[in-house]
């Protein structure tokens, strides 16, 4: 049995964060009506041209420097063609030799060591427009339907080196690089809505070897998991086939999600001859370094530093800062509640505990929380300042995300807050040493145990509001002195 | 001369005057076009109904003392360049029924500029031609002579114009495209420098010397439409980023010291005695001028054929591939699947432009990559440095537009090689963007018009200009019109 | 580097620009075709090997627009000119490749 060594090498491409197209003023705007988000521009009409959204290229620079790339003071646009009813003018607007961005890493943790994956480029190009299939699939179609309000999107395409050694590892590096994308506000990466898309290459060598084998290209990958899991797939499938003196083919293969399975498309008998052109209606690109430092300047925080600055300024432990910087939402929310509360390791504890617990068991984000993080801190500073137990406050909780209301609110409405006055408690205590005479007995005759069982009658006498902590004091001081 | 045969700068004098109204110039030009037109097959789309309406219109402003420069003029615009409402064929079958939901910035601005669009012309299919005998509609014919070409691909332009059925045109140049008709028919032609008329709208085939321009009966009118049509333009991303000037004001400037290059290479390769002499004829008219005549070297002219042909071929199949049938246009219904439906509908484009696309295709892929599109690319550089050099030396440079005059229909049609020799002195402007005008410098033995061209430095159209005009005041070239027997049919 | 392209070729090439050709273009294309790609052999005359390709005749640098969203074509109007329409789609009959 020879041990196999997996090469994955990831392309993925994010729409960008523009208000408009990236060659017309067309809105981006997800969903609308077909066809009601076109021009002549990005409809291909002949005769329309392409004027470059400035702001795409902020972005892909944005990206690039999150990724560490080198930042290409020139580059261009040159046209892929193929054809394709979804493609307006049949050739694409992408980069072919001079891409904007090249050569970058990005760190990921798997199994507790750190790896660095390395990007081979990142470049621009647009988006198709989208089409829809009147049968079950294309080929069982009589037609299709073709909405070109996608068509002319600002695209980046990221291509890594064949660095990831293991599905799951490649599973990690997207949740990083979406991390990082949604950081610099460069992309939504919305899966859902297409918005990121990753194909998967994938090959086995034996193990310490160094030429690689032939690769199939893995598509249709709709989520993170639907990338490991098939990527896990193809692993057993090309052992199996190489184990048994099979050969690889290349081909271009298909994701079932439901089967679990993938399925050959397409065999690649030659690589495909794009003619690729520089488009003679874009004049390069040309950065300078002036222009990319100000990009730079204006990254915000990436997360591997946050998540250094949490560690060493607020003494998380490392998994804490690692959660806690998993977005950028989820890091804001965190350091506004711990602005006001002051207690870091508490707001944590409340940030991964209750609320993402709760966000996590509604299919929300942190962004959409019914609870915001001032409210959050009222509540905390309320548990803090022991005006709410601790137990009663994730009630209180539960009930500020069902209900909108104030942390306050709910606590005076439903008369939660914790009793600490000496003088009420004793009249609740009076009565429960009243009503249990035999534990009192016990008390008294040194089984300091029953004490607990006292309090908690107290406890739920007082619905959960009496300060548990005076209350053993005081059961204490009148049994035991 | 008949009204619609006099240059749009006495006809503006006329309309401002109030000596004739728009009405009257619309109706004559339409009443010259029924005359003429089943002869000579200019346009392939006219505008009437909305002419007469801006005429209208027009005419209201007259009165009201509106002076710009072309209100009430009747211009004929090419059919590749996009018109909001009205019909742009390219001369193609695959965009027969294609009525634009924009017009092209250069037509925009005529409007703008008070112009009366009279309808659009013919061309050989997407410009694709020296002869407009490619259109899918109907061959041109030439007013000087009807069994002639008149030119192309903007023939239907420059007929339209030379036969009086419109008063000026646009036209689009690639590669000769304004030029060559506009010699063969015996007017005035202009490729402006790249990117100083908006590209916006003219339906490109290949878009790095795609260029729209003027075709007018003389110099002064050309410069007019010029300074209607130029000027940057933010839909258009190669457009110039200066202003344009006043041309028209820039003509009475004398060209006394003035240097003038004679390429060469290029000028041995004239095999006409006719075309040569007229070329030499108006070197002496110059010089009599005042201006020095010199000969300079454009040592890599010889390759302008090759590469302006192989280059042009190349974006062609790129330009043209977005004729799919899905969005505009037609569609041959008759198949089950897209590829079929694809490959059928634009089946249904003409020889030449087949031709030219399985050429681009060829050229752009595998194989042919480096040694057709790749080397071309190179050679384009070294025609434009041999220009930019003549052009640092010179501030003009005299070439003829065409090998011949214009010549007979049919008479190259099976031979693509030799037509595209006819843009042997046209194409090197195309390559280096610079600009150039044609205009009339003699006549054959037959009658028939010979042109000249005059190239200049990038955005230098006022010297371009200039030193026309200063010809066409030297000889009496701009006066003459072809004689079209009216009515009879050939 | 005399090439000479067959039946073969230019239908491969047809086929690629999605071009559909008539017999008689078929009969004349192979010659015609490979006399124009000969043209190219001139450039065999000129050393080019330390020469930049030019792709734009008179070059700047591009120049772009802000990201603001413009008015879009009314839909009527952008599918107006759409030879198949079918609830304010375009309509194409089945795709028998896939997507890139």
């Amino acid at each position: 049995m020879i041990d196999w060594d997996v090469v994955i090498g990831l392309e993925i491409h994010a729409e960008l964060l523009t208000d408009s197209k990236i060659f017309c003023g067309c809105s981006t705007v997800f969903g609308g009506v077909p066809n009601s988000q076109v021009c002549p521009v990005c409809m291909g009409l002949p005769g329309a041209l392409p004027v470059l959204n400035s702001r795409a290229v902020d972005l892909a620079i944005k990206a690039g420097l999150a990724l560490k790339c080198t930042i290409n003071e020139f580059s261009k646009f040159d046209r892929k063609h193929y054809f394709y009813p979804d493609l307006p003018k049949a050739y694409q607007v992408s980069q072919d030799d001079l891409p904007i961005c090249g050569n970058g890493v990005v760190e990921i943790s798997f199994e507790g060591s750190p790896r660095s994956i390395g990007i081979e480029r990142v470049h621009m190009e647009e988006e198709a427009g989208k089409s829809i299939h009147a049968g079950e699939s294309i080929m069982s179609s009589a037609y299709s339907l073709l909405d070109y309000n996608r068509a002319g999107i600002p695209l980046i395409e990221i291509v890594t080196k064949p660095d990831i050694r293991s599905p799951e590892e490649a599973r990690l590096f997207l949740e990083k690089l979406k991390t990082l994308l949604e950081y610099t506000e460069v992309s939504d990466c919305k899966m859902e809505e297409g918005s990121l898309r990753c194909d998967a290459n994938i090959s086995l060598k034996p193990k310490g070897t160094d030429a690689f084998g032939v690769k199939a290209e893995i598509k249709n990958l709709n989520s993170f998991r639907a990338v490991q899991r098939a990527l896990e797939f193809e692993v057993r499938r090309q052992k199996e086939i190489l184990e048994n003196q099979g050969t690889i083919v290349p081909e271009t293969r298909h994701w079932d999600e439901a089967k679990g399975m993938t399925f050959s498309m397409r065999t690649k008998v030659d690589a495909a001859d794009y003619r690729y052109m520089p488009d003679p209606n874009l004049y390069p690109v040309r950065l300078d370094a002036a222009k990319i430092e100000t990009i730079k300047n204006s990254l915000p925080e990436l997360p591997d530093a946050k998540c250094k600055r949490f560690i060493d300024e607020y003494g998380l432990p490392a998994y804490d800062g690692e959660v806690l910087t998993g977005s950028r939402a989820l890091a804001d929310y965190f350091e506004k509640c711990v602005q006001e509360v002051g207690d870091a390791k508490l707001v944590s504890n409340w940030v991964m505990g209750e609320i993402l617990r709760w966000l996590n068991a509604h299919n929300m984000q942190i962004e959409d929380s019914p609870v915001g993080p001032a409210d959050l801190a009222k509540l905390v500073k309320l548990v803090q300042g022991a005006e709410v137990s601790n137990i009663i406050a994730k009630d209180v909780l539960e009930e500020m995300f069902v209900s909108g209301k104030s942390a306050e609110q709910i606590i005076d409405e439903q008369g939660l807050r914790q009793v600490s006055d000496a003088g009420e408690l004793e009249k609740m205590i009076d009565k429960v040493l009243e009503d249990h005479p035999d534990p009192v007995n016990d008390v008294k005759s040194g089984k300091l145990q029953a004490v607990g069982f006292l309090v908690g009658q107290v406890m739920k006498a007082s619905k959960g509001t009496a300060n548990p902590k005076k209350v053993n004091e005081i059961i204490r001081a009148r049994l035991l002195d | 001369m008949q009204l619609t045969e006099k240059p749009i700068h006495y006809l503006r004098e006329l309309l401002h005057s109030g000596e004739i109204t728009a009405k009257q110039l619309v109706t004559s030009v339409f009443e010259r076009i029924d005359e003429v037109d089943a002869q000579v097959g200019a346009y392939i789309t006219l505008n009437k109904e909305e002419a007469f309406k801006a005429a209208e219109r027009a005419d209201e402003m007259l009165k009201q003392g509106d002076a710009r420069d072309l209100l009430g003029i009747p211009i004929a615009v090419k059919d590749n360049i996009s018109t909001k409402g009205l019909r742009t064929t390219c001369a193609s079958k695959v965009l027969e029924n294609y009525v634009p939901a924009f017009d092209a910035t250069a037509v925009a601005k005529l409007k703008e500029a008070g112009a009366i669009i009279i309808g659009k012309t013919n061309l050989d299919e997407f410009g694709l031609g020296s002869s407009t005998e490619n259109s899918m509609y109907k061959a041109t014919r030439n007013p000087w002579d009807l069994s002639r070409v008149p030119g192309g691909s903007s023939g239907g332009s420059a007929a339209a114009v030379a036969a009086g059925a419109a008063c000026g045109a646009l036209g689009s140049d690639t590669g000769g495209s304004v030029r060559q008709p506009a010699a063969f028919c015996g007017i005035v032609g202009l490729k402006p420098t790249y990117g100083l008329v908006s590209r916006y709208g003219l339906i490109p085939a290949a878009p790095s010397m795609d260029h729209i321009g003027p075709m007018t009966h003389d110099v002064r009118d050309a410069a007019i439409l010029l300074q209607t049509i130029a000027g940057p333009d933010g839909q258009d991303p190669t457009s110039g980023r200066m202003q344009p000037e006043n041309y028209e004001a820039a003509l009475t400037e004398d060209i006394k010291s003035l240097v003038v290059g004679m390429p060469a290479e290029l000028i041995e390769e004239v095999e006409d005695a006719e075309v040569k002499e007229a070329l030499f004829g108006m070197a002496n008219v110059l010089e009599s001028l005042g201006a020095t005549v010199r000969k300079v070297s454009l040592p890599h002219s010889k390759f302008a054929v090759a590469c302006f042909y192989l280059l042009a071929a190349c974006e062609v199949s790129s330009s043209l591939a977005s004729l799919d049938g899905v969005r505009l246009g037609s569609r041959v219904f008759e198949a089950e699947d897209t590829v079929t439906m694809f490959s059928k509908t634009r089946g249904l484009m003409g020889k030449e432009a087949k031709r030219r696309i399985l050429v681009g295709t060829a050229a752009l892929s595998g194989q042919y990559r480096k040694t057709h599109y790749e080397r071309a690319q190179k050679l384009r550089t070294l025609i434009k440095t041999d220009l930019a050099e003549a052009l640092d030396e010179c501030c003009v440079l005299l070439l003829p537009t065409a090998p011949s005059a214009a010549f007979p229909l049919g008479h190259k049609v099976d031979d693509p090689v030799a037509m595209y020799q006819s843009d042997v002195f046209t194409s090197v402007a195309n390559l280096a963007g610079i600009p150039a005008l044609s205009l009339p410098c003699g006549y054959t033995k037959e009658g028939l018009p010979l042109g000249v061209q005059i190239l200049g430095r990038p955005f230098d159209e006022v010297s371009v200009l200039k030193v026309g005009h200063a010809f066409e005041q030297g000889c009496s070239m701009a006066a003459r019109r072809p004689k079209l027997e009216v009515g009879t049919s050939d | 580097m005399k090439q000479t392209m067959t039946l073969k070729d230019i239908q491969a090439l047809a086929e690629t620009a999605r071009i559909e050709l008539t017999s008689a273009e078929k009969a004349v294309f192979p010659e015609e075709i490979s006399v124009i790609m000969a043209l190219a052999e001139v450039f065999d005359e000129v050393d080019v090997g330390s020469v930049s390709p030019t792709v734009y005749p008179l070059e700047q640098s591009i120049s772009m627009r802000a990201d603001e969203v413009e008015k879009s074509l009314p839909h009527e109007d952008a599918v107006a000119n759409g030879p198949d329409v079918v609830d304010g789609y375009f309509r194409v009959p089945r795709i028998i490749e896939e997507d890139d």
